[in-house]
């Protein structure tokens, strides 16, 4: 039985019970949003959802797609004991989510959220090509270093990008650094790249090895040539496969590997001079929109690897 | 001019050869263009990696100003882009098999004393399927209740869509306000017989489509015309390319319970009081059909327009020939010329043989 952890909204996971169902192969999907209770009996660990009941030693396959397993446990409201009992479980699932990572799985929990500044940081290390990163939190520094000959973007440093006030909704999108912005002297630590003149972009998703790749043309559009998810719906920017190079490919798997992730979307950036620049990785991102256009069939691809039996 | 530079197509405009134009299928942007022969030949050139040099150099320097404009026209039309030798390469092309997880993408059942007891069995073997787009057809008067019941039978199941066509009728007429509270994933109505009846509806959560000729029978599909041509997607082109454009993965419920491809081909395989769906698509012959591509088609084969109509093999210009052009369609890709079909003289014995000769002259 292959068991699948995500959320309710992702249509990506849907899409590949989908292939499941088709394949006809067992499954069961856990969201986040389900209340889980786990039942321990000894070596077995049964696991109960909405009307579902399975035990852990049936899982013979795992894809960690996002979201955690919600634990519901019964609690006695006296805190100390309380608080010990979740000391007490948060190893257990510590421990079950480390003998999923044990039997055949995509991704892991343990990957779920990876660093940016590191993952750019490893990317250098495997002679990938990345931008350079700065962080500054006062105006001095940033004066210092930043020159008016290059351009430079600034980004949020967590990926988090959208945030809710009382009466309206901030995107924190990529955005072109101008000069003509009121700089505080001093503010919260914030990075800044030099931007990367792009001839067009890539999209990677990878799996097990295998690269999918797209390439997207968006600089004809002033609209999205920061950041393509400034959607232009009307004339939608040219995306189509790409292979690269080989030997981008093999620079890619060892860092996917030093990562330990099995699975991923990649950005990178192609410039004017043929140079391939690493943006960043996203092991829970979507692939529909690589998948759909490029007709990679990759949530079948998913379903096939999910179905291969050790 | 850069002796380096080359030109290619985005790999999502498909180009369709014609016998003497060609169109460019843009499925990313759902729009398509017809293109003149000379410069579908220009294209094929540069597909096969001939620089933009070398294709001027093969035109002769007198038509350099042709082919730059031809270029342009491209490039400003977004079809494709310039590059050069080595990036020329790693823009594959795209893999344009078609892959679904359905075994039945769509099925047509026709209401009838007949087939109304069998509708949870259809349903529950479509399901199994993982069918997606249901339609139901009655062309007889359809009393509520049992309007009610196949709503009922529909509404719990996974289908991205339900079509219904029914009789125009007092009662269907003032029940469509209704009709979303007892199933919700209803995508279209169409009501026949709505000549001089009321027509006035509110907006709803569907389509509503009134046909003032009265249905009797599947007769009146299988018609080919340019104003279908609205649907340049993926799905349509990439099954079209691979197989038939309207009988892949299709299966039919007719009026007496038959179970068909298509409700107008005579072939039965089986009645749906004795088998089941499931059982029907595993025998052989009922797939016979859905590998016939419009490039096998007589005529068809020459014509530009070739994987965004839907093919009909229910009714061909040469009954007898699987691979006869569509009876319904009055293209002529050799003149390019659209004509009424129902009129052209060279299809009158197949009219006939359809027994069509009034259909045909209550249409025109």
């Amino acid at each position: 039985m292959i068991l699948i952890l995500s959320d309710e909204r992702d249509l990506s996971t849907t899409q590949v019970i989908e292939w499941l169902e088709f394949l006809n192969r067992k499954w069961i999907r856990i969201n986040q949003e389900d209340k889980v209770k786990i039942e321990f009996c000894g070596k077995e660990i049964i696991f109960k959802l909405n009307n579902i009941v399975f035990n852990f030693s049936d899982v013979t396959s795992f894809w960690y797609r996002r979201g955690y397993i919600n634990l519901q446990n019964d609690t006695t409201g006296i805190r100390p004991f309380d608080e010990f009992q979740n000391e007490e479980l948060k190893i257990i699932m510590q421990f079950i989510y480390y003998k999923l990572d044990d039997k055949h799985h995509l991704n892991s929990i343990k990957n779920a959220n990876v660093n940016k500044l590191i993952v750019t940081s490893m990317a250098r290390d495997c002679n990938i090509n990345t931008p350079e990163d700065y962080i500054f939190s006062n105006k001095e520094g940033l004066e210092q270093v930043i020159n008016s000959k290059n351009t430079y973007i600034t980004k949020s440093i967590s990926g988090d990008s959208i945030r809710e006030f009382e009466d309206f909704i901030a995107f924190n999108y990529t955005s072109e650094f101008t000069n003509d912005w009121l700089i505080p002297d001093s503010f919260s630590p914030s990075l800044v790249q030099n931007q990367i003149i792009k001839k067009y972009e890539l999209r990677i998703f990878y799996l097990a090895g295998e690269f999918y790749t797209m390439a997207i043309f968006s600089q004809k559009d002033n609209q999205t040539s920061v950041d393509f998810r400034n959607y232009n719906n009307h004339k939608p920017n040219r995306r189509v496969p790409y292979k690269l190079p080989l030997e981008i490919e093999e620079k890619l798997d060892v860092l996917m590997k030093k990562m330990d992730l099995n699975s991923g979307s990649i950005d990178m950036i192609v410039t004017p001079e043929n140079e391939y620049v690493f943006l960043e990785i996203n092991p829970v991102g979507q692939f529909g929109m690589t998948s759909f256009p490029c007709n990679y069939n990759i949530e079948k691809r998913i379903a096939d690897y999910l179905s291969y039996e050790n | 001019m850069n002796s380096k530079k080359y030109f290619k197509i985005f790999s999502n405009c498909i180009i369709v050869t014609g016998y003497n134009r060609s169109l460019i299928l843009d499925w990313q942007r759902n729009n398509f263009v017809a293109i003149p022969d000379t410069l579908q030949k220009m294209i094929s050139l540069f597909q096969n990696k001939k620089s933009i040099d070398d294709v001027i150099h093969f035109y002769g320097e007198e038509n350099k100003e042709i082919v730059h404009e031809y270029l342009e026209f491209l490039i400003e039309n977004e079809f494709g882009f310039i590059t050069d030798a080595d990036e020329f390469d790693l823009f594959i092309d795209i893999d344009t098999n078609f892959e679904i997880a359905s075994h039945i993408t769509n099925c047509i059942v026709e209401i009838s004393d007949e087939t109304i007891p069998s509708i949870d069995k259809i349903v529950r073997d479509l399901e199994s399927l993982y069918c997606k787009d249901v339609q139901f057809v009655c062309y007889e008067s359809l009393d509520l209740d049992t309007l009610k019941y196949v709503l009922k039978a529909t509404n719990e199941t996974n289908f991205r869509s339900i079509e219904l066509i029914l009789k125009y009728s007092k009662e269907v007429f003032e029940f469509i306000g209704e009709i979303d509270k007892n199933n919700f994933r209803i995508t279209e109505l169409t009501l026949h017989s709505s000549a001089n009846k009321n027509k006035e509806v509110s907006k709803g959560t569907f389509n509503i489509i009134f046909i003032n000729h009265e249905l009797k029978d599947f007769r009146n599909c299988g018609i080919v015309d340019s104003k279908y041509f609205n649907n340049v997607n993926k799905y349509k082109i990439f099954e079209s390319l691979n197989h038939n454009s309207c009988l892949h993965k299709k299966i039919s419920v007719t009026q007496n319970g038959e179970i068909k491809n298509c409700p107008s081909i005579p072939d039965s395989f089986g009645n749906i009081r004795d088998t089941t769906l499931v059982d029907v698509i595993n025998q052989s012959s009922f797939t016979k059909y859905w590998n016939v591509t419009k490039d096998q088609i007589d005529v068809c084969k020459d014509c530009e327009f070739r994987h965004i109509c839907t093919d009909c093999r229910a009714y061909v210009e040469e009954p007898g020939n699987q691979y006869s052009k569509p009876l319904k369609c009055g293209y002529n890709p050799y003149t390019n010329v659209w004509e009424e079909w129902s009129t052209n003289p060279l299809k009158e014995t197949a009219i006939n043989y359809y027994q069509m000769e009034q259909l045909v002259q209550k249409n025109n």
